[in-house]
C-alpha cells in the first residue's frame, strides 16, 4: 500500500464521494462516476474528472486504459485510508505526548504485551475475589 | 493610551518570561495522588501558567484604577502620585516612551511565542482536516448518529472532533468485545464527547507548544491520565460499575495483543494506573478547590497591592 503524504490525506467532499463510489462499485469510467456523484450534486463531468485526476495524483486512484476509454480504480482501500488518517492525526502532536483531537479508549501504542495484561487481570481477579468474600 | 498599552506590553513580557522560567524549573514531572479532577486542575494550572499568571497579575494591577473609575472611590493616582511616567492607570494614562525600546523588549518575548503558537496552530489545523476526513470515510452505525464505524480488524475506539465530536469504533472491536464491554467503551467515549475533551486537549497542545518538551510532556501525560480516569468513572456509573470498566480495559488490551494494533499514540492512558484507580478510587475532597481559590486570591491581592507598584517600577527600570 502506498504511504500517502499528510497533505494528500485531507480530502474534499467531492473527493470522498468519488472514493465512496469506487470502493463500493469497483473500477468506473469518469462518465459513470459523474452519473453517481456529479449529477446528484449538479456538478459537471469536467469537475468530476478533475477530482478523479487529483485523487490519482495523490496516489489514491489508478487510471487504466480499457479498450478506448479510461477507467479509475481505488488503489487504497477504505480500511487502509482510515489507518493512514488515524496515524496522520496522531502524528500531528505525537512529540507533545499524543494527539489532541483524538481520545482513545486504550492507548494502542501502550500495549506492551502479556506481562501488562497479566498484571491487570491479577488486580481485577483479586478485587473480584474480595467482592465474593 | 498608547503609553498605557506600551507599559502593559512591556510589563507582560518579563512577567510571562519569569513565569515560563518558573514553570520550566519547578513544574512537577509526576502527578501527585488524589482524585483525577485535582490532578487535572494542577497540571493544567502549570501548563497554562505563562498565560494566566501574568494576565491575572496585570489585570489585578489595573484594578485600583478601574475601581476608582467605576466605583468613584478615591482616585488611586492621587494617593500614589502621578509623578512618575509609567504608572498603570486608565484615567491618567502614561506617556509613550521616546524611543522604540519598550515595544522592542515586548516583541522580543512575544515574537518567538507567536511563532511557536503559529506552528502549533498549523499542526492543529492539519489535525482537524485529517480528523474530518477520517469521520467522512467511516460508515454510519446503528448505535446512534454520534457513533460511526471503521472497517478495521484491530481494536480501535476513539473520539475525534472539536465542535461535533464523533465516536469511532472499529468493526473488529465490536465483533470481538462482549456486550458489556461495548457498553463500557461507548459510555467512556461518550463521556469524552460530553466533557469536550478533544477541544480541551487541542488547546492544551497549543499551550504546551511554548514550553520545553521535557516539561510539557509529563504535564500532558498527567492531564491525559486524569482525563481518561474521569471518563472511566463516568463509564463505571453508567455501564455496570468499576469492575466492569477494569475488565473491559483488560479485554481490549488482550484484543490489542492478539491483533497487532496500528501505531496510534493518542493518550498516555497508563492502563495500570487506570485500573488501579478504578479498583481503589481516591476519596473526593474539596480541599484542593479551596487551595486553588486561595492561590487565585493571593495573586489578585499581590497584583493590586505590591504588584502594582512593582510593575510600575519594572517598566520604569526597563525604559530608563
Amino acid at each position: 500500500m502506498p504511504q500517502l503524504r499528510i497533505s494528500d490525506l485531507a480530502l474534499g467532499e467531492l473527493e470522498r464521494g468519488v472514493l465512496d463510489v469506487l470502493w463500493d462499485e469497483g473500477p468506473l469510467a469518469p462518465q459513470a462516476v459523474h452519473e453517481r456523484v456529479g449529477a446528484p450534486r449538479g456538478i459537471s463531468v469536467n469537475t468530476v474528472s478533475s477530482a478523479l485526476k487529483r485523487l490519482a495524483d495523490k496516489g489514491l486512484l489508478q487510471r487504466d486504459k480499457v479498450s478506448h476509454a479510461y477507467v479509475y480504480r481505488a488503489v487504497v482501500g477504505r480500511a487502509e485510508l482510515q489507518r493512514q488518517l488515524i496515524e496522520g492525526v496522531a502524528a500531528q502532536f505525537g512529540d507533545a505526548g499524543g494527539a489532541g483531537l483524538l481520545a482513545a479508549f486504550v492507548d494502542l501504542a501502550e500495549v506492551r504485551g502479556e506481562a501488562t495484561l497479566r498484571r491487570l487481570e491479577q488486580m481485577i481477579a483479586e478485587r473480584l475475589h474480595e467482592a465474593e468474600r | 493610551m498608547i503609553g498605557l498599552l506600551e507599559a502593559l506590553a512591556l510589563a507582560f513580557a518579563p512577567l510571562a518570561l519569569g513565569t515560563w522560567v518558573a514553570v520550566a524549573l519547578f513544574a512537577p514531572s509526576e502527578a501527585g495522588g488524589g482524585e483525577p479532577q485535582r490532578r487535572l486542575a494542577v497540571a493544567r494550572a502549570w501548563l497554562l501558567a505563562p498565560l494566566w499568571l501574568p494576565l491575572l497579575l496585570l489585570a489585578s494591577a489595573m484594578a485600583p484604577d478601574l475601581a476608582a473609575a467605576f466605583l468613584r472611590s478615591a482616585d488611586h493616582c492621587l494617593t500614589t502620585g502621578v509623578g512618575h511616567h509609567h504608572h498603570l492607570c486608565f484615567l491618567h494614562p502614561p506617556h509613550g516612551a521616546e524611543g522604540p525600546v519598550g515595544w522592542m523588549i515586548a516583541l522580543a518575548v512575544l515574537v518567538p511565542v507567536t511563532a511557536l503558537l503559529g506552528l502549533a496552530l498549523r499542526r492543529a489545523g492539519d489535525e482537524w482536516r485529517l480528523a474530518r476526513a477520517l469521520v467522512a470515510v467511516s460508515r454510519p452505525s446503528e448505535l446512534g448518529a454520534d457513533v460511526r464505524l471503521l472497517d478495521r480488524d484491530d481494536p480501535i475506539a476513539l473520539t475525534v472532533g472539536w465542535w461535533r465530536p464523533t465516536v469511532l469504533l472499529s468493526e473488529g472491536l465490536l465483533l470481538r468485545l462482549s456486550a458489556r464491554g461495548r457498553e463500557v467503551v461507548l459510555a467512556h467515549e461518550r463521556a469524552h464527547v460530553a466533557r469536550g475533551d478533544c477541544r480541551m486537549a487541542s488547546l492544551e497542545r497549543l499551550a504546551a507548544a511554548i514550553l520545553p518538551r521535557i516539561v510539557a510532556r509529563p504535564l500532558i501525560a498527567q492531564i491525559d491520565l486524569a482525563r481518561e480516569q474521569a471518563c472511566d468513572a463516568v463509564a463505571a456509573q453508567r455501564a455496570g460499575g468499576a469492575l466492569a470498566v477494569a475488565t473491559t480495559l483488560a479485554e481490549v488490551l488482550r484484543l490489542g495483543i492478539q491483533a497487532p494494533p496500528i501505531g496510534v499514540s493518542v493518550a498516555s492512558s497508563a492502563l495500570e494506573a487506570r485500573v488501579a484507580h478504578l479498583l481503589n478510587p481516591a476519596p473526593r475532597s474539596w480541599g484542593w478547590r479551596l487551595s486553588f481559590a486561595a492561590l487565585g486570591l493571593a495573586v489578585v491581592a499581590a497584583g493590586m497591592g505590591p504588584g502594582h507598584v512593582a510593575i510600575e517600577h519594572l517598566v520604569t527600570l526597563l525604559l530608563h
